[in-house]
């Protein structure tokens, strides 16, 4: 048996700087996670696909007053984008469903132009709403 | 040396944690049987369940679509006055829509078929059919004479069957089914008839949302449901304008016009049948508010109710004005139903 203190108990610098360093990587990773958790769904987001491939992502907050997206080629649906709306502004659709629904501005909601398959989608923003009916 | 294996040991615990934290919900969007649908899974093994759920959608809707030509419903319509052999499958909701029809005194009536082409919904060439065409067709609309002996279709003379306005209500049944299969969470909107499971994640009841019929942006208030179906149903959804008037695409069956009984949009839940809400999403909007109180009360069928009125009332059967949140941007008047 060993005649050695088994424990060194006065605590040296080292030993600070390991428990600020294990502290600091606590709290560090902890902050970071939490930020990606609030952040993801921040920004009210519109997504617009085309027979099933998103063609275009717009954050609404960085639409400065309008922008409009073309999508098909020749174009077969205009979106028109606002800071806190969109809707369809015109299609080739014999109907006109999409455009008559109007402007959207939360999320979960969506304007579908099925004939032409367009899909223009709000996501992300602060909803807690999971599914609308009726949209 | 200890210190350094210490803060190895601490660095690779922290790493570990980011592990945690809920995983992220997969989802999955097709363009089937004439409308978009959606399919979200929270927990569960999600990829073999979406693919299996697109595959079920696909055959239903090769199955059960009016447009396609090999499917059972069209041999249906393609028969004539003689017996057409289909699926148990297709014979059975056929079945449900007779019954449907027969309980709503044929508000709900899937042989409105031929007066639906008549306007033009079928193929999207919207135009306002003549009352001479529409008194040639009414006759035809009467789900009493359809004769079903086992998978064995007999349709009555002149008449077509179209199962648009129930068979997304049937597949979101099959959907549930599903996923309870695979023990997943999460919810499907098909077209707007939507289903949702037990519980999120959380342990809390999902949030859907009802859409404002006058107010794209908007929502009429948030429903708190769980293990549930719902479908709404509009005139405000699909219509066109003629000669500065507007006609939407739910037809009276005893009109062949569209259904003008005060009423804007319907909302339909039942904790046991998408097929249910489906069909009564369109009886209730046919037969309007008073009839549609009544059939309620009659307790013929069970189901809860959020109706919208064209004099801006939104009326609430008791069993769901408990979980519903209403919104505060309309100037709608909510009321209890009793």
């Amino acid at each position: 048996m060993s005649t050695k203190p088994l424990i060194k108990l006065k605590p040296t610098l080292w030993d600070g700087a390991v428990a600020v360093a294990i502290l600091a990587l606590a709290v560090g990773l902890g902050a970071f996670m939490w930020h990606q958790s609030q952040t993801a769904g921040d920004h009210l987001t519109c997504v617009i696909s085309w027979d099933g491939q998103v063609v275009q992502t717009v954050e609404l907050s960085k639409v400065e007053k309008y922008m409009t997206v073309s999508v098909g080629k020749p174009t077969v649906c205009v979106v028109e984008l606002m800071p806190n709306q969109v809707r369809m502004k015109s299609s080739d659709c014999a109907s006109q469903a999409c455009v008559h629904t109007g402007w959207i501005s939360r999320a979960g909601q969506s304007i579908v132009c099925l004939p032409n398959r367009v899909v223009v989608e709000l996501t992300g923003g602060t909803s807690d709403v999971d599914v609308v009916l009726g949209g | 040396m200890k210190r350094l294996i210490t803060l190895c040991l601490a660095l690779v615990l922290a790493l570990s944690l980011t592990a945690c934290g809920q995983a992220k919900p997969q989802s999955a969007e097709i363009f089937a049987m004439d409308t978009i649908m959606d399919f979200t899974v929270t927990s569960g093994d999600a990829e073999p369940l979406l693919s299996e759920a697109q595959k079920q959608i696909y055959r239903l809707e090769n199955l059960l679509s009016r447009t396609r030509e090999d499917s059972d419903v069209s041999r249906i319509n393609l028969g004539g006055i003689q017996p057409v052999d289909v699926s148990q499958e297709t014979a059975d909701l056929l079945q449900k829509a007779v019954d449907y029809s027969a309980l709503t005194d044929g508000a709900f009536d899937v042989t409105i078929a031929p007066v639906m082409s008549a306007w033009g919904f079928t193929k999207d060439e919207q135009r306002v059919p003549s009352q001479t065409e529409l008194d040639a067709l009414l006759p035809t609309v009467d789900s009493g004479q359809i004769i079903l002996n086992g998978p064995t279709v007999t349709l009555g003379s002149g008449q077509l069957i179209d199962l648009g306005g129930i068979a997304k209500g049937y597949a979101s049944d099959r959907m549930a089914a599903l996923y309870q299969q695979y023990n997943a969470a999460g919810f499907v909107s098909l077209g707007g008839n939507v289903w949702v499971s037990a519980a999120k994640p959380d342990g809390s009841p999902w949030s859907v949302a009802i859409q404002d019929p006058n107010n794209s942006a908007g929502y009429l208030g948030i429903l708190h449901l769980s293990d549930t179906f719902s479908v709404t149903s509009g005139g405000y959804q699909r219509n066109f304008t003629q000669n500065g008037k507007t006609y939407h695409h739910i037809i009276d069956p005893q009109t062949g016009y569209p259904a003008d009984n005060g009423l804007i949009s319907v909302t339909i839940i039942s904790s046991q049948s998408g097929t249910l809400c489906d069909a009564l999403s369109t009886a209730m909007f046919v037969m309007g508010e008073e009839e549609a109180t009544d059939f309620w009360r009659s307790g013929v069928c069970t189901f809860e109710m959020v109706l919208v009125t064209d004099d801006g009332r939104v009326l609430l059967t008791p069993g769901v004005a408990d979980h519903f949140e209403s919104s505060e941007d309309n100037d709608y008047v909510y009321e209890t139903i009793n």
